[in-house]
């Protein structure tokens, strides 16, 4: 399993995120236990998987970043001149660090001005879900960087294949 | 201000930038040059939107769709099926249709349900005699059926989105998503029988039949589970999600024995990315609609469609059109999360049923998942099929039409959609 010493950076998201959606599972089958069998609400069990959902969620769009299948329209990307393309994909990913880094510091600025208030049930820190913005946008950071140095390299490399080996779709 | 966001926004998007990171550019820069507002919002409203109950019935519906096709049950379906329709002529591409339309019923994903059928029928299609394009046409459009059979993702967005009831919703797609397979099933006899081909010739007996619906029943409970306790007002159709992977993990696990434990982390994995696309989509796509409401845009659009005319039916061409073109461009989720703020007024304003709009939408976008240039279904069955898109062109065309023909069938005729949802929902007094 853990053939490369990066092995666990490159599936960071996918540990994670199989970790959370478990973790959601099991408050989500608390939930409707408590509810249906034991007949008496459980309270947390709502707030909790909303705050996991919203974690989860924001690695998974990580993980979508990393392997390029988040939504997007290619056609005229894909028909354009080699260089042509690799240079907007360039602009491209350029236009999604930029507006990934004003995520990451609108969101921890919005973060640090609720400190202090405390969630409905849990009465943990409201910072616990919210940071999940600025942390996330950030770990996409890095993964948009390092696909702009893979253009880059495919920039210098001449001719053969593009730097947009996209796989199959699930 | 909307001059300057829409320019930005589409020049970004040709450029071939991820739509949703389109949207909050535009939307960031926007406020930035035209508003006083702090970009503080942008992090919030990402956030405020994926806060919330119902979407969590996303991750839990595409985890019990993934299970339950790892564990053996694509198979079974498609037994069933044959014992149902295989001995028609043109009988195994009304298999892959009767077998998609209960996949769907199980899964809510259009991706999910074209691979795990087309992988299995479309050889066996074209054996029969159908051209492999015309298998690939039929198989990309009846993989869109998932969409519209309960439980669907697109439904349970279009309830967040649009305030309706997600349980209503799911009732209003039965019936059209039952047109559509029997439309799809009538298109794929008539081409059999112009073309020519033999019936299959094989003979169903009561015993094998029996044996097949006993293999089938398992999965399909699924459905009757998820459906009835929604309906039945006993949970929200979260805990609906969360009984439906419980009980695919039940089935192929302890009763089928068919999915190992080495499968598991690739079904997490998959249902990770989907929701993780899905979302954060969803949260971009918060900045851009505000923008669009605190400028009125979709007011002005109002203005625009009902000055060319305020008559109902051809207010409701001018939505089809509209949603038929943009579902061709743009995936179902973004293009419903730009498209209904915009057109719901529409549908209040000429007195159109908010379930009926819904399923109007989703099955018009849904259209759009089967053509070119950006359609996930063409794409999964294309890739199934390995052939190049541009020979699917033209044999898919008789199957568009039929799909096409139900979608007026939603838009004119209210019941299709509206009836369900009115006997078994609202006469019972659940929200």
């Amino acid at each position: 399993m853990f053939k490369h010493p990066l092995w666990i950076w490159r599936h960071l998201e996918e540990l994670i995120g199989s970790f959370l959606l478990v973790l959601l599972l099991a408050v989500g089958t608390m939930q409707v236990g408590g509810r249906y069998m034991l007949n008496s609400p459980l309270g947390w069990t709502d707030e909790l998987s909303r705050y996991i959902f919203v974690w989860l969620s924001i690695i998974g769009a990580s993980m979508a970043l990393r392997e390029r299948e988040h939504f997007a329209l290619e056609v005229l990307v894909d028909m354009a001149p080699r260089r042509l393309g690799v240079a907007a994909r360039m602009f491209g990913a350029l236009a999604v660090t930029g507006v990934l880094l004003l995520l990451v510091y609108f969101g921890w600025v919005w973060t640090r001005t609720r400190a202090g208030i405390l969630t409905p049930a849990l009465e943990i820190p409201v910072s616990v879900p919210y940071s999940a913005i600025p942390i996330g946008a950030a770990l996409m950071v890095i993964r948009s960087l390092e696909y702009l140095v893979e253009l880059m390299r495919t920039w210098r490399t001449p001719a053969l294949g593009t730097a947009h080996p996209k796989g199959g779709v699930e | 201000m909307i001059a300057f966001l829409f320019i930005s926004f589409v020049v970004l998007l040709l450029m071939g930038v991820p739509i949703a990171f389109t949207l909050l550019l535009s939307a960031a820069v926007t406020i930035y040059i035209y508003t006083d507002y702090q970009l503080q919002i942008l992090p919030s409203m990402v956030y405020l939107q994926s806060d919330s109950f119902p979407l969590i019935a996303i991750p839990f519906f595409v985890l019990a769709g993934a299970i339950m096709s790892k564990g053996g049950m694509s198979d079974r379906l498609i037994r069933f099926a044959m014992m149902l329709v295989g001995t028609v002529r043109g009988g195994l591409a009304m298999v892959s249709v009767v077998a998609c339309m209960m996949f769907a019923s199980i899964s809510g994903s259009t991706a999910a349900t074209t691979a795990a059928i087309g992988t299995v029928m479309m050889p066996a299609v074209v054996r029969s005699g159908f051209k492999i394009g015309t298998a690939t046409g039929l198989q990309a459009t009846a993989g869109s059926i998932g969409i519209i059979i309960p439980p669907s993702i697109p439904f349970i967005l279009m309830g967040v989105i649009g305030g309706m009831s997600i349980g209503e919703l799911f009732m209003g797609g039965v019936f059209p998503g039952l047109a559509v397979g029997v439309s799809l099933m009538v298109m794929a006899h008539i081409i059999a029988r112009i073309e020519g081909h033999a019936p299959s010739g094989e003979t169903v007996t009561l015993k094998s039949f029996i044996s097949a619906a006993i293999g089938a029943i398992l999965p399909l409970l699924t459905v009757v589970f998820v459906v009835g306790s929604i309906m039945l007002g006993w949970v929200v159709p979260t805990e609906a999600a969360i009984i439906a992977v419980l009980w695919a993990l039940l089935v192929s696990v302890v009763v089928y024995r068919d999915l190992k434990f080495s499968d598991m982390p690739e079904i997490l994995m998959v249902t990770v990315k989907i929701t993780g696309i899905v979302v954060f989509v969803i949260g971009a796509t918060a900045p851009f609609a505000w923008l669009l409401t605190i400028e009125q845009v979709p007011q002005m659009i109002v203005e625009a469609m009902t000055a060319v005319s305020s008559a109902p039916w051809a207010l409701k061409l001018m939505m089809l059109a509209i949603i038929l073109m943009i579902g061709t461009f743009l995936d179902l989720t973004p293009a419903m999360i730009i498209l209904v703020p915009i057109m719901l007024p529409i549908a209040n304003r000429i007195g159109m049923d908010p379930i009926q709009f819904g399923v109007m939408m989703v099955l018009g976008l849904g259209i759009g998942q089967s053509t070119p240039p950006v359609g996930i279904a063409l794409f999964v069955a294309c890739s199934v099929a390995r052939i190049k898109i541009t020979k699917v062109i033209v044999p898919i065309l008789p199957f568009l039409a039929a799909m096409i023909l139900v979608l007026l069938l939603v838009a004119f005729w209210a019941p299709i959609s509206t009836w369900l949802p009115t006997v078994t929902m609202r006469g019972g007094g659940t929200p």
